[in-house]
């Protein structure tokens, strides 16, 4: 359960191929827990977490978990169009979930559009190769691909938490820096960064300002 | 500090902005409730939370952390400038603020003013230790004090400014010892007039320099500096009380703008000592300083009387400087009253023009556009209700949360809002289909459509029977054959059983009312979430669904809807008949907790029937 106060709400999504390791994550993330075997995800689930940025501003993370399967594609391309980030997740042992990503990456920017999301790529399961499976995705070469777009790259393992809270960090901190620089900004009919309520700020106040003239009935 | 008068009289006219400006305005008013004895600042953290309007409050909470520096220490290190800035903004941010709500921001100045007041007894009582003059400044500020209370009525955009800095002090006194510590360092540099001031920010320098530049050339003997304030006060004392008796006659229009010049530079001046006071005593700790000060205080009085009579004879001696301060301030006031006003009035603007053209955004985004969408209006509500339980917040006892954020951190709220993005994506697609077809075509399709949606229609609602759990999961599990479809239900009576275990057990000696409807609203609202996330997947579920059969699809969502509905309210009816009986041992007034109950399993209802009907569009588009 998330602590109702924050000062900004971000909604980042997980996208990339199936069984790569986007739910495995997300639960290290939000409960610090490895599930050995679970279930493919049905759409969309949902994870929320806190998290403090460097000038201790408070983001509760709303995280999109979408299904990796196929058959999900068309239902999960109407999820993206809120997020303010996107983690192209890959396995760094299944070499085809890496090649796939750059059309995980085209898949998101044209649904996020007219909004430009975070990106950062992320390859799971980090801890397969200690234990001497063989590693598919090299470093360098996924490193190549993330500096290529500029964006950032990180190897994680959601069973011993390596990197796991480094890559949303990162994220969630870059979100933060490009809302200070004013280049994101709390819009009204886009869900991708919402005000907190505890702690309202002057982006706040601009909603705050405007809502009431809209009588909520039903 | 090298510079010469007149140059630092130059710089403070440019660069003193609205924020000093106005920050000084409130270091006049402070003593205005002097209560020597409260030095706590955990006290004066206390009263601001009990602010009538909260969230203005916790709004100042965060810039003034990290504005504190920016007042009172000499710190260099690179996190300053970060600091800085952002309490540039926040504070750029409140002010805006203040502008468009100046109401809101009146209502809370009384509680505010009087957090003031306590604060500052913490500042006198510096110097008073220092062994000079507090009654003085006291008395002088209460002057101004009053005079700001008229010009208040003109100026409202201080008010703003003047919640920031309060907030900066309340923070400040919480971090007090650390900050202290490294003022008690500085004084060596101070003598020197060296690098102790370099590290200021620009600004604040130039409002420093300001002010206690007069007293320049005494600043080695610190005897002498100590008295400054004193005399400073007294001229000021004097010019306030004869402008006074102008107003009378009628030329209160210009003796408002001059009134205001004169306390502020005064606060200037006064300000500017204080801190070269604090600075160059070496005050000690601040623990050591509050037991002082609880002896000190029973005697500060006649000592301070004292002072007064031997202070007057130099008033005359400082006047003058007195004088060009008043000039030079007219100045930086008038001016940065107009700025706080340009900003004031864009900021208006931009409110307002904002207003109407969110309707039309968002009005481009939904296709009713007439229609309030659920998710919508329940984190409106949410929101409402959070800010409303800020009044009521009790930081010991276990905070009480409200059905909707409760709603929302089970992830009802965004199941929610997802399962209405695909009821969208059905929608538009059903209305596309619609563009290609010829007329009898379209009107067998509308036709189709009227069907599926009179399959949706649920039955009378039947208050009669009163379902199991067994029965009600026998008929969910009946109802996802029919729809065939991989959702499961068992999360949903998995939170029944636990409520109902907890129910059986529980004590009445252990907990009370208020536990027991807490407990009710929290398992109505994450039944209801589990509820609204099947109702999600069977949307999505039905969207990838090969073989379609929507008049089954249809008839086993409704006889889901219609039994987690029931469910519901047996569930919330075991809750209620435990109050009831809690009430009759206790002799409680229960009676408002069993209202609010049925109230929220009636919004359950609502939500739950909400999002089935989200789903007909879906069933549609199966239809077709």
């Amino acid at each position: 359960m998330v602590e109702p106060i924050f000062d900004y709400q971000f909604r980042l999504i997980l996208i990339g191929d199936s069984t790569v390791g986007k739910s495995s994550l997300l639960k290290y993330f939000t409960d610090g827990k490895f599930a050995e075997l679970s279930d493919p995800t049905v759409g969309v689930d949902f994870f929320a977490r806190l998290i403090e940025v460097k000038n201790g501003t408070r983001i509760k993370l709303q995280l999109w978990d979408t299904a990796g399967q196929e058959r999900f594609r068309s239902i999960t391309k109407s999820y993206y169009r809120n997020s303010v980030g996107a983690f192209l997740v890959y396995d760094i042992c299944n070499r085809s979930s890496f090649e796939h990503i750059p059309q995980w990456m085209n898949e998101a920017r044209r649904n996020i559009e007219p909004h430009r999301p975070v990106f950062a790529l992320v390859g799971c399961k980090a801890d397969l190769v200690s234990n001497g499976v063989h590693r598919e995705v090299s470093q360098e070469e996924a490193k190549a691909f993330a500096e290529q777009h500029g964006i950032f790259h990180v190897e994680t393992s959601s069973k011993n938490g390596m990197n796991v809270e480094e890559a949303f960090t990162a994220v969630t901190q870059e979100v933060y820096n490009r809302v200070q620089s004013g280049e994101y900004k709390v819009e009204d009919g886009w869900d991708g960064i919402k005000p907190g309520f505890a702690r309202p700020n002057g982006l706040e106040y601009h909603l705050v300002e405007a809502e009431p003239a809209r009588t909520p009935c039903c | 500090m090298e510079t010469s008068d007149s140059e630092c009289f130059e710089s403070a006219d440019e660069d003193l902005d609205s924020d000093h400006e106005e920050n000084d305005h409130t270091r006049g008013k402070h003593p205005h409730s002097l209560n020597p004895k409260v030095i706590e600042p955990e006290l004066c953290k206390l009263k601001l939370e009990e602010n009538k309007d909260s969230e203005f409050s916790e709004i100042s909470t965060k810039p003034a952390t990290e504005s504190s520096p920016n007042f009172n220490s000499n710190k260099t290190d690179s996190e300053q400038i970060l600091i800085l800035n952002a309490d540039d903004e926040s504070s750029h941010n409140l002010l805006k603020e203040a502008k468009t709500s100046k109401q809101h921001t009146k209502e809370e100045l009384t509680s505010i003013e009087y957090n003031n007041g306590k604060e500052v007894v913490l500042k006198p009582e510096h110097i008073d230790h220092s062994c000079k003059n507090i009654k003085d400044i006291k008395k002088d500020n209460q002057c101004k004090k009053d005079v700001l209370d008229s010009v208040e009525n003109n100026v409202n955009v201080p008010e703003s400014e003047e919640n920031l800095w309060d907030d900066d002090e309340l923070d400040w006194e919480i971090e007090g010892s650390k900050e202290e510590a490294q003022r008690t360092e500085k004084p060596p540099n101070l003598q020197n007039e060296d690098s102790g001031w370099d590290d200021f920010d620009a600004e604040w320098e130039s409002d420093l320099s300001n002010s206690v530049k007069p007293n320049k050339s005494n600043l080695n003997d610190f005897k002498e500096t100590l008295d400054n304030p004193g005399r400073e006060h007294e001229q000021d004392d004097h010019a306030q009380s004869s402008w006074g008796g102008w107003s009378n006659w009628g030329v209160s229009s210009i003796l408002n703008t001059a009134t205001q010049s004169v306390s502020t530079i005064t606060n200037h001046v006064s300000q500017g000592l204080s801190s070269v006071l604090e600075g160059s005593i070496g005050i000690p700790d601040p623990e050591e300083m509050a037991r002082i000060n609880a002896i000190k205080n029973n005697n500060t009085e006649a000592q301070v009387t004292e002072n007064l009579f031997g202070l007057e004879n130099l008033v005359s001696g400082v006047s003058h400087l007195t004088k060009f301060v008043e000039s030079t301030g007219t100045k930086v006031i008038t001016g940065s009253l107009d700025t706080l006003e340009a900003i004031g009035k864009k900021t208006v603007e931009v409110l307002q023009e904002g207003d109407p053209g969110l309707k039309k955004k968002r009005a481009l985004f939904k296709l009713e556009s007439g229609k309030p969408n659920l998710s919508q209006i329940l984190r409106e509500a949410k929101e409402k209700s959070e800010e409303e339980s800020k009044y009521h917040k009790d930081n010991d006892i276990k905070r009480t949360k409200n059905y909707e954020s409760l709603f929302d951190d089970y992830q009802g709220l965004v199941h929610l809002e997802a399962l209405e993005m695909l009821s969208k994506v059905c929608t538009i697609k059903l209305h596309n289909s619609k563009t290609a077809l010829s007329s009898t075509e379209l009107k067998d399709m509308q036709e189709t459509l009227e069907q599926v949606k009179e399959l949706c229609e649920l039955p009378e609602e039947d208050d009669e029977d009163k379902i199991t759990i067994v029965e009600a999961r026998d008929a969910i599990e009946n109802a996802i054959k029919e729809i065939n479809i991989p959702i499961s239900y068992s999360k949903l009576f998995g939170i029944c059983e636990e409520a109902n275990s907890w129910l059986g057990n529980v004590n009445f000696t252990l907990i009370n009312d208020v536990e027991l409807h807490q407990q009710a609203i929290e398992t109505l609202a994450q039944l209801t979430a589990a509820a609204v996330e099947q109702f999600h997947k069977t949307g999505e579920l039905l969207m990838v669904k090969e073989h379609r059969s929507t008049a089954d699809e249809a008839d086993s969502l409704v006889h889901i809807t219609v039994t987690l509905k029931s469910l519901i309210l047996v569930e919330a009816s075991k809750f209620t008949d435990k109050l009831r009986s809690f009430q009759e041992i206790s002799k409680c007034q229960a009676n408002e907790y069993i209202t609010n109950i049925f109230y929220e399993a009636a919004n359950s209802g609502t939500y739950i029937q909400t999002a089935f009907q989200l789903l007909i569009p879906v069933l549609q588009v199966g239809a077709i």
